[in-house]
């Protein structure tokens, strides 16, 4: 089994950017993937959330750019924002040495900026398909004519934010003669689909069959009454104080109104939600990357392919949709083998939805409960009360300013309280 | 200044509306189809600027190829512009100066350049029309209009054809023709090598798509002009298009319409106000002008203009401000060469449009009006384009204004040459001999000086007149309007006798205060700089003259300074009992220098006496 990235085949230069990211042996996917890669192979790659996907592409990528530089080398069409632009990080962190110009083309920023930095003839773009295919369409003089490498990042993720149609009319617009890398972290019959069209003869890569954790990640459940889920939501942070901590929320509102309620009781909050502009989104998440905030309150947005090294705990205040969902969830602590804890708080009425993840994610296996003091709980509820009350009364005043903003748009999911 | 020209106020109002119309339409401008465009602009009538679209096919296989210069490192065209050193250029910290000693421009010009230098080329030497590196098509016609250059031209077509920063300071309306030629032959010359560069290169692209020349900016429009009123656009216009050598003018009958008038100021008047007053006086207009290979078409929309001729206070409107719904500057995005005209004339106008302006030149546009990206000069793409524009200011004389708009806002590479001329002083023409004191204040800043001059005059210069035998007929000139109504607040609290005549006194009201005065009936008159500008009154009945502050124009100082001459041929007074004071900070030395000439100015400002007189 090779030990380093030099045995796998990647250049000094490249290597020696690994060492400084602190990258010190290849994960299994890089180890499995990063040798075909460099044989010239398409890739299909699955394997989970935080187990160095960016890198298994990256690498091969830049090792073509270095032996055969060309602007608009290669294209990475990633399913969010965020996303995006970690990529792009990723990317000019392990090629700054080289000089690798990257740019970063996603929906909710000025165009025409990004029209300027495209036509500066970027090596690589990350981009969102949506708002590339606007620019391949109506920004005159760009086009990918010369695209080398093609990248679909979280392709289920992909397929499933509705971007077949631009992908489809991507894929029309840029060579056929290409490499393509394919990575998901679950195979389906839509992805299989997708391969067909786009890959040619595609080396098969997995990491592990079923969607699952990684072994460093301890995880609980806590069932609590739903009357009590934000006291005992106060209570765990109270003990976790100094921790930095993620908590999942699946509706906008909630993911509104509880950072309200615990600013309230002096918690260092921060939400991050798709009421959010796409700048104050970044911003959060950057206060928290810093450490200036030591607890983000995320809704669906934030869950997928953020990577943010520090989190020490997740916490599920509702129960996430699916496996996969919750895989993903769980998926931000506990990286790149560092431990991590995951709590996921079930009320009365998830007890189905909870229990059938648990067995698509564990088999048999019955997650330990997290030890919690009820009498402690209770004591919080008075103060909590109050807390409650006062972000609802925020809440209200957010609802009304949105209300009567000419161009606000009702929200299909998570705001109840309008219908 | 509206006030000012009640007469042509018809003319303004319907020039106001069609322009609210045109900026109502601001948005649609871009994007509606061509035809219904034109058709919806017709059924408006008369609006500057308006756009009619239709691109029509310019015949490419015209093109001389051998006219083109590309690769030419001689062609300043070449190495200002497509340069490959200009991707390292950045804003200049340092500017050199060294002096030049020219011999119409100004024996103690001064030319700034970047430091550390940045090599961009030698600026050409030049010796007659044949040693500029014109387009062929127009050295004809140039000559036809201007058949040698003289020695003013021959001395700027350097730096003008160098695409150097220009600040010419000693503009007159005998030598306005002449530099209005050469520059209008600069810019066509600038206009055509782009133009056909860019039809070269789409020729060469149809035969080859691999390739990506680089050869345009965001937008169409390249040249800049701004004067003060239509009737300096009429004569520019018509400079353009004799230059052009192209016979077919579209729209050049609503353009004299809207734009000539056949009206002269009163024959009376000085030769300059003749020239700045003649015909059409308004200024609220912006039109743009395009070029095709047979025709030149006045009235193109902004985005498909090569020229953009305006009032500085009509593009503003068309700018607009913060926060404004409808706002259009893109079209500025890719200006290479601004020429302001009659700056002098502009700054008595509003100073802040201009400025307003500047700030809003090269900018990245916010929407991309359909350019190509691929064929972006790459320092558009960086921003770089405000290093790259040549800036020409023409004056009859400097103001610290103009100063500071060339240090601020003209960051030119290629360097910035700084006319200044030696003054013999308009004060040694007058031609009476008439006593003039000239009192300084004491040395304070900037900020300060104003306060200081005010307290100068109530505390010693106004209260010396009232102590005096008579006060009858104290004429107060006085430059700022600020200044202006400080000093009528002050006199009304103190029930002094006075008439006040500014730029906003009604036509009746200044009849009457004219009348008054030159009774003495009223005993003081505040006289402000803008309505002598305007209007060039002779005063009568004048014995005192107090320059509250100087006067910017040095022909204003003899023609105020002349009316006590008049007073002692008319009333048979001795000129000895006749007086001007002047109130003078070491601020003021551009001024004082013109008024005084270049030799005392010196010793004015900086000697050891408060107190000069001269005879």
């Amino acid at each position: 089994m090779p030990k380093s990235f030099k045995e796998l085949g990647v250049i000094d230069i490249l290597a020696d950017a690994c060492e400084t990211l602190k990258f010190k042996t290849p994960s299994p996917i890089q180890e499995q993937s990063i040798p075909y890669a460099l044989e010239g192979r398409d890739i299909m790659g699955f394997a989970a959330t935080g187990s160095g996907k960016t890198a298994a592409f990256a690498l091969p990528v830049l090792q073509a750019l270095y032996e055969n530089p060309q602007p608009l080398f290669c294209c990475v069409l990633s399913p969010t924002r965020e996303l995006a632009h970690q990529t792009a990080q990723q990317f000019q962190a392990l090629g700054s040495t080289m000089g690798v110009k990257t740019t970063v083309i996603i929906g909710g920023e000025d165009q025409m900026q990004q029209a300027v930095a495209l036509s500066k003839k970027p090596h690589i773009i990350v981009a969102t398909p949506g708002r590339l295919l606007d620019h391949l369409e109506k920004t005159k003089g760009f086009n990918l004519r010369y695209l080398k490498y093609l990248v679909l990042d979280e392709a289920d993720r992909l397929l499933d934010m509705d971007f077949k149609e631009p992908i489809n009319k991507i894929l029309a617009v840029i060579p056929k003669d290409r490499h393509t890398y394919l990575f998901s972290a679950t195979p389906s019959k839509e992805i299989e689909q997708l391969q067909r069209a786009s890959l040619r003869n595609p080396v098969r890569v997995q990491v592990s069959n079923r969607i699952t954790t990684v072994d460093t990640l301890l995880e609980y459940y806590l069932f609590t009454p739903l009357k009590h889920k934000d006291a005992t939501l106060v209570y765990i942070l109270n003990e976790l104080a100094g921790k930095s901590i993620i908590v999942f929320v699946n509706t906008k509102d909630e993911g509104t109104r509880i950072p309200l309620m615990l600013e309230t009781l002096k918690f260092s909050v921060v939400p991050i939600n798709g009421n959010m502009s796409q700048s104050a989104r970044l911003g959060a998440l950057n206060k928290f990357r810093a450490g200036n905030k030591s607890i983000l309150v995320a809704t669906n947005v934030a869950a997928r392919g953020l990577d943010i090294p520090q989190v020490d705990v997740v916490i599920n205040y509702s129960v996430p949709d699916n496996a996969a969902e919750y895989v993903h969830r769980v998926g931000r602590t506990a990286r790149a083998g560092r431990s991590g804890k995951a709590i996921t708080m079930c009320a009365q009425y998830d007890v189905v939805r909870y229990t059938n993840i648990e067995k698509e994610v564990h088999g048999d296996k019955k997650l330990p409960e997290y030890p919690i003091d009820k009498e402690g709980v209770m004591l919080l509820m008075g103060s909590i009360d109050e807390a409650q009350r006062q972000a609802k009364i925020s809440m209200a005043r957010l609802h009304e300013k949105m209300g009567k903003r000419p161009g606000f748009k009702k929200r299909k999911r998570g705001d109840d309280e309008d219908e | 200044m509206k006030k000012v020209r009640s007469e042509d106020d018809g003319q303004e109002n319907q020039a106001y509306k069609a322009l609210l119309t045109l900026l109502d339409d601001g948005e649609t401008l871009v994007h509606k189809l061509p035809k219904q465009r034109a058709v919806e602009i017709q059924s408006k009538g008369n609006i500057e600027g308006a756009s009619d679209n239709e691109e029509e096919e310019e015949s490419d296989d015209e093109i001389q190829v051998e006219d083109d210069n590309e690769g030419d490192c001689k062609d300043p065209f070449e190495w200002h512009f497509a340069s490959a050193d200009l991707e390292n250029v950045d804003t200049p910290t340092k500017w050199k100066s060294v002096k030049r000693q020219l011999v119409e421009l100004g024996s103690r010009s001064v030319l700034q350049l970047p430091d550390p230098a940045i090599d961009l080329g030698q600026v050409p030497k030049v010796s007659g029309i044949g040693s500029l590196k014109l387009k062929y098509r127009i050295i004809k016609p140039f000559e036809q209009v201007n058949p040698e250059l003289s020695s003013l031209q021959t001395e700027l077509a350097g730096p003008l054809f160098g695409y150097q920063d220009i600040f010419v300071s000693n503009r007159t309306w005998e030598n306005a023709q002449q530099i209005q030629n050469l520059y209008v032959l600069h810019a066509m010359n600038h206009i055509l090598k782009t133009r056909d560069r860019i039809l070269k290169n789409n020729n060469r692209l149809s035969a080859d798509t691999n390739l990506e020349p680089k050869d345009q900016g965001y937008t169409r429009p390249k040249v800049l002009f701004l004067v003060p009123t239509r009737n300096s656009a009429v004569k520019l216009v018509e400079t353009i298009i004799a230059v052009s050598g192209l016979s077919q003018i579209e729209s050049k009958k609503r353009f004299m319409g809207a734009f000539n008038e056949k009206t002269e100021p009163a024959g009376n008047k000085p030769e300059d106000f003749q020239q700045l007053f003649a015909g059409n006086t308004n200024d609220l207009f912006c039109l743009g002008i395009k070029f095709t290979r047979q025709a030149v078409k006045l009235y193109s929309s902004f985005y498909s203009s090569d020229i953009i001729v305006a009032s500085p206070l009509g593009l503003r409107m068309i700018i607009g401000n913060e926060g404004d719904k409808k706002r259009e500057f893109d079209f500025l995005s890719s200006i290479e060469l601004m020429v302001v005209d009659q700056l002098d004339a502009i700054q008595m106008q509003s100073w802040e449009n201009l400025t307003h302006i500047f700030r809003h030149a090269n900018l990245m546009p916010k929407e991309s009006h359909g350019c190509d990206f691929s064929r972006i000069r790459p320092w558009y793409l960086d921003q770089k384009a405000k290093l790259l524009r040549q800036t020409v200011l023409v004056s009859a004389y400097t103001t610290p204004e103009m100063s500071n708009l060339m240090s601020k806002q003209c960051l030119n590479i290629g360097g910035k040459l700084r006319c200044r001329l030696e003054y013999h002083g308009s004060m040694a023409t007058i031609g009476a001999r008439i006593r003039q004191v000239y009192h300084r204040l004491p040395p304070v800043s900037f900020d300060r000086e104003a306060n200081e001059r005010f307290d100068y005059f109530t505390n010693v210069l106004l209260p010396g007149l009232l102590r005096g035998a008579s006060h009858d007929g104290t004429l107060v000139f006085i430059p700022s309007y600020l200044d202006f109504v400080r000093v009528r607040n002050y006199m009304e609290k103190h029930n002094h006798s006075f008439v006040v005549l500014s730029e906003y006194t009604s036509q009746s009201q200044v009849s009457r205060g004219r009348t008054y005065f030159a009774d003495g009936r009223s005993k003081i008159m505040l006289y402000s700089q803008r309505l002598h500008h305007f209007r060039r009154y002779n005063i009568k009945g004048c014995k005192n003259i107090v320059f509250y502050g100087l006067p910017d124009n040095p022909k204003f100082y003899q023609e105020i300074v002349r009316f006590l001459a008049r007073t002692s041929i008319e009333k048979g007074i001795d000129p000895d009992l006749l007086r001007v004071q002047v109130a003078y900070s070491k601020w003021d030395s551009l001024k004082l220098e013109r008024i005084v000439g270049s030799n005392r100015v010196g010793p004015l400002v900086e000697g050891l006496n408060d107190m000069y007189e001269f005879f």
